[in-house]
């Protein structure tokens, strides 16, 4: 399949150290990675993006500690193909496992460094072609906003960058934890907890804080929540269909009387065990 | 007695030949590909930092009594410690990375192909080069973590 697609499409140009191959960087549908652009595609400013799969020939600059990703091959020489997961007829696997080792099907980075990554023939026991990645400790957290105004009933979703200690923009998708460390009871997280996003609902006025920590760094959000969601209405600031769909549904709640946002509330009496529900809204949001 | 001479002559050839007698094996490493933190691989020694890998072209001379020729057949670069430094050979093009034979003659990037070396993890290994079993080469290698 890899070599119909490749005689079928563009012929590789090679970016591998040794002129045998191409290395590339796919981009997952739906994950934040600063090295994609929206939608899971790749941002390539001079290299090839392809179209379908999102993937780039340009390789990020430097990855963040702590990130994962995957690196792709091409075999210029019979069109073979590679990922890290070693499904394919070539596989790619790091150099030493004590810069990167695979975890959950993709490479995580695990200290400061440059790593080789080897695009190996197994069939052969050789290697073909390898190429180098760039490591870096996350030095700083950039939020998206560092303020956001939520209307109750509404959702939005928050995200951050990750610098290195020479504020370069580090790619990878990183690895986080988000928790709700203050107004548990007037924002609640909705879904997964453990990227560079995360989608939020606001359920009841007032301010909320939420934490984010990626590696050894962190930073907070200040969430406020004021008034119900009417049509038309220009405050959310979340723009896909999806969000839309629920800010309607929000809407309506709040028109309803907000029965939706008091059922929450109703768990959410007395502050204290507010918090522990939201928290456990969080942590059940946890995938590791 | 020329005859006598010849037969002498021949017999010592052969004794030579045989034990193998005066020939020495030397080889240098050809076209190291850059490594971009500051490792590197000589032909006295190298120092790599874990994850670091190189390729190169192994040029291996045979010497004895009667001159030097390349070597291009049953080249063998192998490790003495493969937990802290791993070799393999590169399968693909040459191109761009063949220096010539050392006496001048061939085009280069046939000499005995290219090899990889890569840094598994802290410690000190050697890295051997050889030809049909003779040892042409060694050369110590340091592994550290990147800083």
């Amino acid at each position: 399949m890899g070599a119909l697609l490749w005689a079928c499409g563009p012929l590789p140009i090679p970016t591998g150290e040794l002129g045998n191959g191409q290395f590339s960087y796919p981009c997952s549908p739906g994950s934040v990675d600063t090295a994609c652009t929206g939608g899971g595609q790749a941002e390539a400013s001079t290299g090839y993006v392809d179209p379908i799969t999102g993937s780039t020939t340009t390789l990020p600059t430097v990855l963040a500690v702590g990130s994962r990703f995957s690196i792709d091959y091409t075999s210029i020489i019979d069109g073979g193909t590679g990922s890290v997961q070693g499904d394919s007829s070539y596989t790619v696997s790091p150099a030493s496992t004590r810069l990167a080792e695979l975890s959950d099907g993709a490479l995580l980075a695990k200290r400061p460094g440059y790593l080789a990554l080897l695009a190996f023939s197994p069939s052969t026991a050789s290697v073909e072609d390898l190429v180098f990645v760039r490591f870096a400790s996350i030095a700083s957290l950039t939020p998206d906003r560092a303020e956001v105004s939520v209307p109750a009933g509404a959702t939005d979703t928050l995200s951050v960058t990750a610098q290195d200690d020479a504020m370069e923009l580090l790619a990878g998708r990183l690895v986080c934890a988000w928790t709700v460390t203050a107004g548990s009871d007037k924002v609640l997280i909705q879904g997964p907890n453990d990227g560079a996003s995360v989608r939020i609902e606001a359920v009841a006025d007032g301010d909320a804080t939420l934490s984010v920590v990626c590696g050894e760094q962190g930073t907070k959000v200040l969430v406020h929540v004021a008034g119900g969601v009417s049509v038309g209405d220009g405050g959310v600031e979340a723009g896909d269909a999806a969000t839309d769909a629920r800010r309607g549904d929000a809407a309506a709640d709040a028109r309803e009387g907000g029965a939706k946002t008091d059922a929450r509330e109703g768990g959410a009496e007395g502050g204290e065990g507010g918090h522990k529900d939201a928290s456990g809204v969080t942590d059940g949001g946890k995938n590791g | 007695m020329v005859e006598r001479s010849l037969t002498v002559l021949l017999g010592l050839i052969g004794l030579a030949a045989s034990t193998g007698c005066g020939s020495s094996y030397t080889a240098v490493l050809s076209g190291v590909t850059p490594m971009p933190d500051g490792s590197s691989l000589e032909q006295t020694g190298g120092h790599l930092h874990s994850g670091i890998a190189t390729a190169f072209t192994p040029l291996v001379t045979m010497s004895n009594t009667w001159g030097t020729h390349s070597e291009t057949d049953s080249i063998l670069v192998s490790t003495s410690d493969p937990g802290v430094l791993q070799v393999a050979q590169v399968t693909g093009n040459t191109q761009g990375y063949g220096t010539g034979y050392q006496d001048g003659s061939g085009s280069g990037d046939s000499n005995g192909g290219r090899w990889v070396v890569w840094a598994i993890a802290p410690g000190v290994a050697t890295l051997t080069v050889m030809q049909s079993g003779n040892v042409a080469l060694t050369v110590p290698v340091e592994v550290t973590d990147p800083p």
